[in-house]
């Protein structure tokens, strides 16, 4: 991996990026419980937890999709029958790049940011185009909230 | 040069249009002394020009054959400053009242002071909104019950002349509507006065706050309750003349002459022309019942008048730097004709603006800020056009919103799509994600195969063209808090951006720059 600073968010690690606060259950709970977790925290995934809080599965929008919502299961169930178990997870060390390319070769949403075993935030993708953007105020932040007033140029030129 | 005027009337002031107040209102008295007081003035008719507001003493212009405007609410000292302004051979007056005056105009009229143009401010006090039928005024007293305080009005009111000397106003007086006579002589004092000459007048409102003024108005009781400011002369009132007011410390005192040892020589003598405004400020202080009120001219100081001070700065500016073409000011070295209902739009180069030196720097500065190097920042200037077909544009499913739920679910399942936009090739009326879908369907009832996407579809935020940026994109996507936008397509029918592409787009081009700049400075 390069060490040069082209960019200057490029080499931050992700404790600067403003982490979402995580939706957690335990192990045994069931789906409906979970989703309930979920629309609390406004979060489009919640983590699982063994007894002792350590990470042991994720469950997101896209699983409750494809595992649940078209198929005959009951929401009493446990969430650990459609989790994703073991999930990818990093820790506040990771940079912004690597965080990029997770998420280019992933297609999670959501990057659980652990130190050691206790889990700090949530990365998701929108937090991370937020951070991105910071950086680049002139072209993202300060512009119109709607995209027709937008002019194409300054002064019109 | 001195023309003869023809010898007016008050006749010459009266219009052809039926006077409109209720019958017994105030205003018939102020129109009549105004009528009066503007033939003695020895001003031709046409160098008149009365300028109102809103309210029913903003009615005035119709009612005088004079120049006039009926404007827009508050915003009568404005106008009159840009007519005075643009012609001060004009006699300028404003009439207003303490609704348009002092609540909607209330920055207008303490601005139109400041600056000292000279003109007339007649302010009618009758502590009410009338027009609009009795709700309280800025001027309303406190406990005052109305049709907006039921209860009596929780406000302190304001001192309209209070307000003109915190205002630097250079004339400052007062009459009531009872004494027709005195109205027109402190109007003929103000019409003469050079700067803003600001009059309230006391008047009642006989429909909704006929008693705002009886106490002191009445002609039965008008000498005990009035003090007649006279210049030079000593505060004294009363029908029999043996009232006065003394100064004991910084208080005003009412004394009555012949009792322990006062004399009229006793007495405060009135002082219109004192520099200093805290003795008029004093005056207005001065309330019955613990005092007579002070009717006359409170204050008349002299003062730099704004429309000639500014005419000497034009005459000297142009003598040093030259006349200013105005057209090139406004066409610029550029600008746009705009034809045919908008479809024509036409860029020329106009004449030719000679910048100053200044104004150049300044342009190469914001020239410079916004001249960006970073490759980066540059890429964001990128459209969604050029992009979109190398990142999954067509990877959008686009359903009806009387689609069922059910087959919604479907299709996120059999495509492995994020969302889906709710419309036709045409129009969209909302987006689906997968969010949407479980918090109604997990956590509620809901019927899937009867009820329609229309029933738990969002709102669309914002549809953008492939001609907008990236950097406008992540712009929408960061306010309204949504992960996807539709995007419009050049084709017909409708695209989709979503995060993902955007962080994949940013992660290309940083990954490209790297590999194309590999040397790079070390920090």
């Amino acid at each position: 991996m390069t060490k040069r600073k082209k960019e200057t968010f490029w080499a931050e690690p992700i404790s600067k990026v403003d982490l979402q606060h995580p939706a957690i259950v335990t192990t045994g709970t069931s789906i409906i419980d979970a989703v309930t977790e979920m629309k609390y925290n406004q979060i489009g995934c919640v983590l699982v937890v063994d007894a002792k809080g350590k990470l042991i599965g994720i469950l997101s929008n896209g699983d409750l999709m494809h595992e649940f919502v078209g198929s005959t299961l009951s929401g009493d169930l446990p969430v650990d029958e459609i989790m994703t178990k073991d999930p990818a997870f990093s820790s506040p060390a990771l940079t912004v790049q690597e965080a990029l390319e997770f998420f280019h070769s992933n297609r999670f949403r959501h990057l659980p940011i652990l130190s050691g075993n206790v889990v700090e935030g949530i990365l998701s993708v929108r937090g991370l185009m937020t951070f991105i953007s910071e950086h680049l105020p002139q072209h993202v932040m300060n512009l119109p909230p709607d995209s027709s007033l937008i002019a194409p140029t300054v002064s019109g030129e | 040069m001195k023309k003869k005027i023809e010898r007016l009337t008050r006749k010459d002031f009266v219009s052809s249009s039926e006077v409109r107040w209720c019958p017994g209102c105030g205003d018939y008295s102020v129109l009549n002394s105004v009528q009066n007081a503007l033939p003695q003035l020895g001003i031709p008719k046409e160098k008149f020009v009365f300028v109102s507001g809103i309210g029913c003493s903003s009615r005035f212009p119709y009612y005088l054959d004079t120049y006039g405007f009926h404007s827009i609410h508050g915003r009568a000292p404005t106008i009159a400053t840009g007519v005075k302004v643009a012609n001060p051979e004009l006699s300028v007056w404003v009439i207003t009242g303490d609704g348009d005056g002092l609540s909607i105009g209330g920055n207008h009229l303490i601005h139109a002071l400041r600056r000292n143009l000279d003109m007339n401010i007649i302010l009618l006090n009758n502590k009410i909104y009338g027009l609009t039928k009795g709700q309280y005024s800025p001027t309303s007293e406190k406990g005052q019950i109305t049709k907006t305080s039921p209860y009596g009005v929780l406000e302190e009111p304001l001192n309209p002349l209070r307000l003109a000397l915190a205002s630097e106003a250079s004339f400052v007086a007062r009459a009531v509507d009872t004494d027709p006579k005195h109205i027109t002589e402190i109007l003929l004092k103000g019409a003469k006065h050079s700067g803003t000459a600001f009059v309230e007048i006391l008047q009642s409102c006989v429909i909704f706050n006929k008693n705002a003024w009886k106490d002191i108005s009445d002609r039965s009781c008008r000498e005990d309750r009035l003090l007649y400011l006279e210049q030079g002369e000593p505060l004294i009132f009363g029908e029999n003349r043996n009232k006065g007011i003394i100064l004991k410390g910084t208080k005003p005192e009412v004394v009555t002459i012949g009792e322990q040892g006062i004399t009229k020589e006793s007495l405060m003598v009135h002082d219109m022309y004192s520099k200093d405004p805290v003795y008029a400020a004093m005056l207005t202080d001065m309330d019955y019942p613990d005092f007579p009120t002070p009717v006359g001219i409170f204050h008349a100081v002299k003062r730099p008048v704004y429309e000639l001070v500014l005419e000497e700065q034009i005459k000297m500016v142009t003598a040093s730097k030259g006349r200013r073409n105005l057209q090139a000011l406004l066409r610029g070295s550029e600008y746009w004709t705009v034809s045919e209902g908008g479809k024509k739009i036409k860029r020329s180069s106009g004449i030719h603006v000679q910048f100053t030196d200044e104004s150049k720097v300044m342009d190469e500065q914001v020239h410079e800020l916004l001249k960006s190097t970073d490759p980066l920042t540059a890429s964001l200037k990128t459209t969604i056009g050029e992009i979109l077909y190398n990142y999954d544009y067509k990877r959008v499913k686009i359903l009806s919103p009387r689609d069922s739920i059910s087959l919604a679910i479907a299709h996120f399942t059999s495509h492995r799509i994020e969302c889906i936009l709710i419309g036709d090739e045409k129009r969209l009326y909302g987006i689906l994600s997968e969010r949407d879908i479980i918090q109604n369907v997990v956590l509620t009832s809901i019927d899937r195969d009867r009820l329609p996407i229309s029933a738990i579809m969002r709102p669309i935020y914002e549809i953008m063209d492939e001609s907008n940026s990236i950097g406008d994109v992540i712009n929408i996507l960061s306010i309204s808090g949504h992960r996807h936008v539709p995007i419009r397509l050049k084709e017909g029918g409708f695209g989709l951006i979503t995060i993902r592409q955007i962080l994949r787009f940013i992660h290309d081009t940083v990954m490209r720059v790297e590999q194309q700049h590999p040397e790079v400075e070390k920090k």
